[in-house]
């Protein structure tokens, strides 16, 4: 205990001059765990003594082969993400001002669409829309009905977000537009919309890097994106794990670049400074 | 007194089972200023934003210029003419209100463009003139939120004259600030006055009211209680309510 003690309150000199800022820490740190999830699909087996370690080995034949096959998915998948993104931020802005409006009519309309879109399963959404549309003749192919499906989920989830961030405008900014003479239409256009979007712009960024990810549900009806194809590739030959493995790096990557841009759009609007 | 430029008649506004403002006539003269004081809670601001309708009120009509917009009307009409009477009244707010996301330029030509349909060129002089006289010239591409309250609020003020309007109406526009801050608020409004600015002013600033005001107005639950030039109303007060609200605030 007092040894233990004296440690702390005289630490070496040499070693608090080579301890590395955080930053540096965080990154060793990282690339070391990293290294260390990449060895459990080496392949590779280790005694020490009477304790063996074996780890996963991976088909590398079988993913050289086929992953150009899976890889095609990616464009179907980042497809389904835009326009589902486009279709869910529109769907969100209507439905959030719907949702604020005065009018009942309107206004629980909203609230009745969030609630079914929230309140349900995605997954089941795609075979309503997909299968049991099909069933009273409103046939969409596959693709369609996952924009579709994936649009009226995430634009229900979007649309509380979208409402959130126009209350949090203050009341200030409406009444100073008001003094001025602007009409309503103006000052939301002009003044409340555009803080609302720098306020909610984390949330929205999460939202799409979650819907990109979803995407993938869309395979469940016939949609060859990234994760049907992985499918497609691993069941013939009983290498799912590499098949899947293939698809979930796509994924990692494309969330590590959309991440890298909503940064950059994070910091750029931060220069006003709200 | 020469014709009203702004005029106000029998003025009612009540919240729930309270009136707080309780039939309010008030004339302004051309380049007249008047200042308002006043407990709060005594109705003074309520009528100041009943004026350019933020808040509606209950009875009473109001003319500015010869633009009359009676209350109590609800139709779309009715919104027309008050963004129209809007467009006559500036106001500058406690708070400051400044448009965040818009840099200082842009945000006195904002309503210019919008409301009165200048063109941006147009607007952009008119802006930058303003700027000049208020001695904001540097401030023109800087963000409200670098400013300091005292700078926020002249922009503010730059901001309502942009619209040229006939009245400004101003609502305690020193209360938020910093007491060392208050002092380059009242010179600019000071220099408003000189140069012939038509104004109301709700504040509790008894030397600015003293120094600026030709009238000053004593509201006290709802009513003008006592109003005259501001060595009367300051100096020798006849109301008790008014002597005591006096004392405090000089205290």
């Amino acid at each position: 205990m007092d040894a233990e003690l004296q440690q702390q309150t005289t630490p070496a000199p040499v070693a608090r001059r080579l301890r590395l800022p955080y930053k540096a820490r965080y990154r060793l740190w990282l690339a070391l765990w990293l290294g260390l999830v990449l060895f459990f699909f080496s392949g590779v087996q280790i005694s020490l003594g009477p304790v063996q370690i074996h780890t996963i080995a991976l088909d590398w034949g079988f993913i050289g082969k086929w992953w150009p096959f899976i890889s095609r998915g990616v464009l179907t998948t980042i497809r389904l993400a835009v326009f589902s993104i486009v279709g869910a931020t529109c769907l969100a802005l209507v439905s959030a001002l719907a949702g604020l409006s005065s009018i009942a009519s309107i206004s629980s309309l909203a609230g009745l669409y969030i609630s079914l879109f929230r309140g349900t399963p995605l997954f089941l959404q795609m075979f309503i829309v997909y299968f049991g549309l099909a069933q009273v003749g409103l046939v969409f192919d596959g693709f369609t009905a996952a924009v579709i499906v994936l649009s009226l989920n995430y634009g229900a989830y979007m649309s509380e977000i979208f409402r959130a961030g126009i209350q949090a405008v203050s009341k200030g900014q409406i009444e100073a537009a008001a003094a001025l003479g602007m009409t309503p239409a103006q000052i939301m256009t002009r003044i409340v919309l555009p803080q609302a979007v720098r306020i909610i712009t984390p949330d929205i960024g999460n939202q799409f890097i979650a819907m990109q990810k979803d995407t993938s549900l869309a395979s469940a009806i016939t949609v060859t994106e990234l994760a049907g194809r992985a499918r497609q590739a691993g069941s013939p030959n009983n290498r799912f794990f590499e098949a899947l493995i293939v698809a979930a790096i796509w994924y990692w990557l494309l969330t590590l670049i959309f991440s890298f841009f909503q940064e950059r759009l994070e910091r750029r609007m931060a220069r006003s400074d709200r | 007194m020469s014709e009203p430029i702004l005029s106000v008649k029998d003025l009612h506004k009540r919240y729930g089972d309270l009136e707080v403002v309780k039939g309010v006539d008030l004339e302004l003269a051309p380049r007249e200023v008047v200042c308002l004081i006043g407990r709060s809670g005594s109705g003074k601001s309520t009528l100041l934003r009943c004026i350019n309708f933020l808040e509606e009120p209950d009875a009473g009509l109001v003319t500015v210029a010869g633009y009359s917009v009676p209350a109590g009307e609800k139709s779309r009409e009715h919104r027309r003419h008050i963004r129209e009477l809007r467009k006559r009244v500036g106001m500058v707010f406690q708070q400051f209100n400044l448009f965040m996301h818009m840099t200082v330029l842009e945000n006195l030509i904002e309503a210019p463009i919008r409301v009165r349909k200048l063109d941006r060129a147009k607007a952009v002089a008119t802006a930058e003139d303003l700027l000049r006289r208020l001695g904001l010239l540097d401030k023109r591409d800087v963000y409200p939120s670098r400013l300091s309250g005292g700078q926020q609020q002249r922009v503010a003020i730059a901001r309502a004259l942009a619209m040229e309007p006939t009245v400004l109406l101003f609502d305690e526009p020193t209360s938020a600030l910093d007491p060392e801050l208050t002092g380059e608020v009242l010179q600019t409004m000071r220099y408003l006055a000189r140069e012939g600015m038509t104004m109301i002013v709700v504040t509790h600033e008894i030397g600015f009211a003293r120094e600026v005001a030709d009238r000053v107005i004593f509201m006290d639950q709802g009513v003008f209680a006592e109003q005259g030039p501001p060595e009367q109303v300051l100096g020798s007060p006849r109301n008790e309510r008014l002597k005591s609200f006096l004392e405090r605030v000089r205290s």
